[in-house]
């Protein structure tokens, strides 16, 4: 498996898996930011005004 | 601290802020003061004054002060402010604090004093030798236990987005700073990296391209998140939106790094994933920088009239420019022009000076009358700093994009038929840029010009008021209400446990020999199929889970920690692991004699690395004007790497025997005696100066324990074998009409050294012949196309 994984061109599956996590990523925390009610986004992006 | 009821009054610790303000600001003309100078050396040669000013040791200089002095200080002046008014409480110990500021500034000094020395460990932004970088290490722990230890008793339950960019910030220098240092002594001043070739570059750069991540740009991030809102005093444009930012950006910059060392001898599916990790980090960049620019909305008007808006808004203005370029230059195609050249320099000096610098201005502006209870001292300076420092950098960057595609394109051209260089002579590729080099001086000094200017303004301020430490009037919050979460509830919950075995067992499946590996991918897929099936069922668990980190920093810190880390395990851990003696594409390095390793000290002490690769791409143009592409085995044994990132002289990976010692001893003492038009320093110390034979011995010793192939040798053979060598080549030498040379000198050793780059042995050549099947091209011969290689090798 070590050789494989060093001389593996990976030309086939490397992009596919960039991509996978990369949208997994983004999608997991975009519904998590949607999902964030509006009143706690706009209660927590006030604290640095919070004097 | 007076206590009423359920409300007390707190003093913010703004000494500290103050301090780590005015360091920054020193140090940042100090260093910037630094890369002016080498950037003259550039063009003038003759300002190599002497061996500690020369060019090779003054620029891990000027990069560090940049890096760790003037954005690191300015990182902990913002961080430290804005963690105090965020989380209602003043900063956890004044000790700690105290420690902090004194041990980063005395580590400044002690670098400030080694790199001219030569002192160094000869990898990029990472010079400084081993005792440094245990200071390093401990002054970086007391910061994150000042900083956790803050949070931990703060007055305000939720985390801001600003707080989450210090915590990666904190976790991930950690670890990567832990363990591209990883060394083993030979003396108090010098150690060998534990990593060697191409382990070596791929730790390096996973390290050194996430010090730009994660030193440079997520606590400015903080820091644009936190100040810009209050500069236009309106809140974040996108509060959601910053939550994309953070958790994609942390995720995805990690997995980079191999985007420095495209067309080299990495194994091709590293480059791969270093590029389009790089692509798809444009997203997220811009995601952030539009959040920062749309906080204007409304507040426009003031770009006009307060220069703190304008250095924030072109600030995260070039942070958007840098961060579309960084992807851009991680193209393979685009990379094979710009890399080794100064277009890469331009890109990051747009970052450093226009996304650090500005940001740094504009906070220490908005900062000063606060800190010292007194008006600007003249906002007109301020406004001319920002003019003179927009144009400075537009000047510096233009030029380095001239130059480097110049540069680039003359060095890669080739005849029609592709089968020589139409500038086969580097040095004639180097005058036709000399003008561009010139325009950085000017650049750069405007750049200088105004950072003295915002030096005196601030100062004037300074003298105007007097110190003044913020107080407020806080409510107390319940313990209950904060950090609800303890060591159990962090760990022993699905999100987490879910995600740690999924990725034990990809690794396992990754690492483990034939037969288990499959079995660990089918446990993983059973795996897979139970944690959906579990998130069915109680998902609403998980979102509560997701939702408790905005209150909780200590799960927040682990989620961000397996973020961060899972980028490097999986890119680094086949490297290193690797059976390195049956990995190296039929070649195997010779390993360096005594006096060749004692050059190769010499060689990197003086910074050689700061101009020389030794890499032959695996490009035509590369193989044509240096020979035969560079393989895995043929860096095996060299602790530290010397791949290099940047040609100013030609590469030297085949350097040995190209030209006879007579031709290295004239170079080193007068390079344009050899090379019309060449700008390398002399180097006469070399012709006085004994190599160190003191600490010989224990350097192979090291290296044998490294795993280098040394045949056993005690303290007097070491230096015998050196020596002779070096009466060997002052012999050779008589012969070539160089009379006066001592066998003991560095620039015998030097010799010896840059004559063995290059040289390999062919193992088992013979037998792999024998297995071989008839039409398979193995071995591998010179020339054989890239695309090709890996399927010889597999065979």
């Amino acid at each position: 498996m070590y050789k494989r994984i060093i001389y593996d061109s990976a030309l086939d599956w490397v992009p596919y898996l960039a991509f996978g996590i990369t949208a997994a990523v983004f999608l997991t925390f975009v519904v998590r930011a949607f999902k964030l009610r509006k009143d706690s986004a706009d209660k927590l992006s006030r604290l640095p005004l919070d004097d | 601290m007076t206590t009423n009821a359920s409300k007390i009054t707190i003093e913010f610790d703004d000494r500290t802020v103050r301090r780590f303000m005015i360091a920054s600001i020193i140090w940042g003309i100090v260093g910037m003061l630094a890369g002016v100078f080498i950037a003259s050396q550039l063009n003038f040669h003759q300002l190599n004054l002497t061996s500690w000013l020369s060019f090779g040791r003054l620029r891990p200089l000027h990069t560090n002060a940049v890096i760790f002095a003037f954005v690191g200080n300015m990182m902990f002046a913002g961080i430290y402010y804005s963690t105090q008014r965020l989380c209602k409480a003043r900063l956890a110990s004044d000790l700690l604090s105290n420690i902090h500021f004194w041990g980063w500034q005395l580590i400044i000094v002690a670098a400030a004093i080694t790199l001219p020395l030569g002192l160094t460990r000869g990898q990029e932004y990472a010079e400084l030798i081993w005792p440094i970088n245990i200071a390093v290490a401990l002054i970086w722990v007391v910061f994150a236990v000042n900083f956790f230890w803050t949070l931990a008793k703060r007055n305000e339950p939720s985390l801001y987005v600003a707080l989450w960019f210090y915590i990666a910030t904190i976790i991930t220098i950690a670890m990567l700073y832990i363990v591209n240092h990883l060394s083993i002594p030979t003396s108090w001043t010098h150690s060998y990296t534990i990593f060697s070739g191409v382990q070596n570059g791929l730790v390096q750069w996973w390290y050194g391209h996430n010090a730009v991540a994660f030193f440079l740009t997520t606590p400015i991030l903080g820091i644009m998140y936190y100040f810009l809102p209050k500069a236009a005093e309106r809140p974040v444009y996108s509060y959601r939106l910053s939550i994309v930012h953070f958790w994609s950006l942390v995720f995805l910059y990690i997995w980079a790094g191999p985007h420095h060392l495209l067309n080299t001898a990495l194994p091709k599916w590293l480059q791969m994933l270093g590029t389009f990790f790089s692509l798809m980090l444009w997203a997220p960049s811009w995601g952030g920088m539009l959040n920062g620019l749309l906080t204007l909305r409304g507040a426009w008007d003031k770009l006009r009239t307060d220069p703190v808006i304008k250095f924030f808004v072109a600030g995260v203005t070039f942070y958007g420019m840098s961060t579309f370029e960084g992807p851009l230059l991680s193209i393979r195609a685009v990379n094979a022009l710009s890399h080794y050249s100064d277009w890469t320099i331009g890109h990051v000096h747009a970052g450093a000076m226009g996304w650090n610098g500005f940001m740094a201005a504009g906070m220490f502006y908005w900062l000063t009358p606060k800190l010292y209870g007194a008006k600007l001292h003249s906002t007109n300076w301020a406004n001319f700093h920002f003019w003179i420092g927009t144009i400075g950098i537009l000047i510096y960057v233009g030029a380095m994009w001239v130059s480097g595609i110049m540069q680039g394109l003359m060095l890669n051209a080739t005849t029609p038929d592709g089968l020589a260089l139409v500038y086969p002579n580097f040095i004639d590729t180097l005058t036709s840029i000399r003008a561009m080099m010139g325009f950085r001086i000017i650049g750069g000094s405007l750049y200088l010009v105004g950072m003295i200017l915002m030096a005196v303004n601030i100062w004037l301020t300074i003298r105007k008021g007097s110190p003044v430490n913020e107080s407020r009037e806080v409510a107390v919050i319940e313990r209950t209400q904060r950090d609800t979460m303890g060591l159990k509830e962090t760990f022993l919950n699905d999100p987490i446990a879910c995600t740690l075995a999924g990725m034990l067992l990809v690794l396992a499946w990754l690492f483990l020999p034939p037969g288990a590996d499959i079995a660990a991918l089918i446990c993983a897929g059973v795996f897979g199929v139970l944690a959906v099936k579990r998130f069915q069922s109680g998902h609403g668990r998980w979102s509560a889970w997701y939702d408790s980190l905005l209150h909780n920093w200590m799960p927040f810190t682990v989620l961000t920690f397996v973020a961060v880390a899972l980028g490097g395990l999986i890119q680094i851990i086949p490297t290193v692991m690797v059976n390195r003696a049956t990995n190296v594409e039929d070649r195997i390095q010779q390993p360096y004699t005594p006096l060749e390793l004692a050059g190769r000290d010499i060689y990197v002490s003086e910074g050689c690395y700061n101009c020389h690769s030794q890499m032959i791409r695996t490009m035509l143009p590369d193989v044509l004007r240096y020979g035969d592409y560079s393989r895995l085995g043929e860096s095996i044994y060299d602790h530290p790497f010397q791949w290099g990132s940047k040609r100013t002289g030609p590469d030297l990976a085949r350097e040995g025997g190209k030209y006879p010692h007579s031709w290295h001893y004239d170079h080193m003492m007068d390079p344009r005696a050899i090379s019309v038009g060449s700008n390398m320093p002399a180097y006469p110390n070399l012709f006085t100066e004994k190599f160190d034979q003191k600490t010989l011995w224990k350097k192979i010793a090291v290296m044998t324990q490294l795993g280098v192939p040394y045949p056993a040798m005690t303290d007097t053979e070491v230096k015998t074998t050196a020596v002779e060598q070096g009466i060997q080549i002052v012999k050779e030498l008589e012969t070539q009409g160089r009379s006066g040379a001592l066998p003991d000198t560095k620039i015998i050793a030097i010799i010896a050294y840059l004559q063995k780059l290059g040289k390999y042995d062919v193992p088992e050549l013979e037998e792999k012949l024998k297995k071989t099947p008839e039409g398979i091209p193995f071995p591998l011969k010179p020339g054989i196309p890239d695309g090709y290689r890996t399927s010889a090798v597999t065979k």
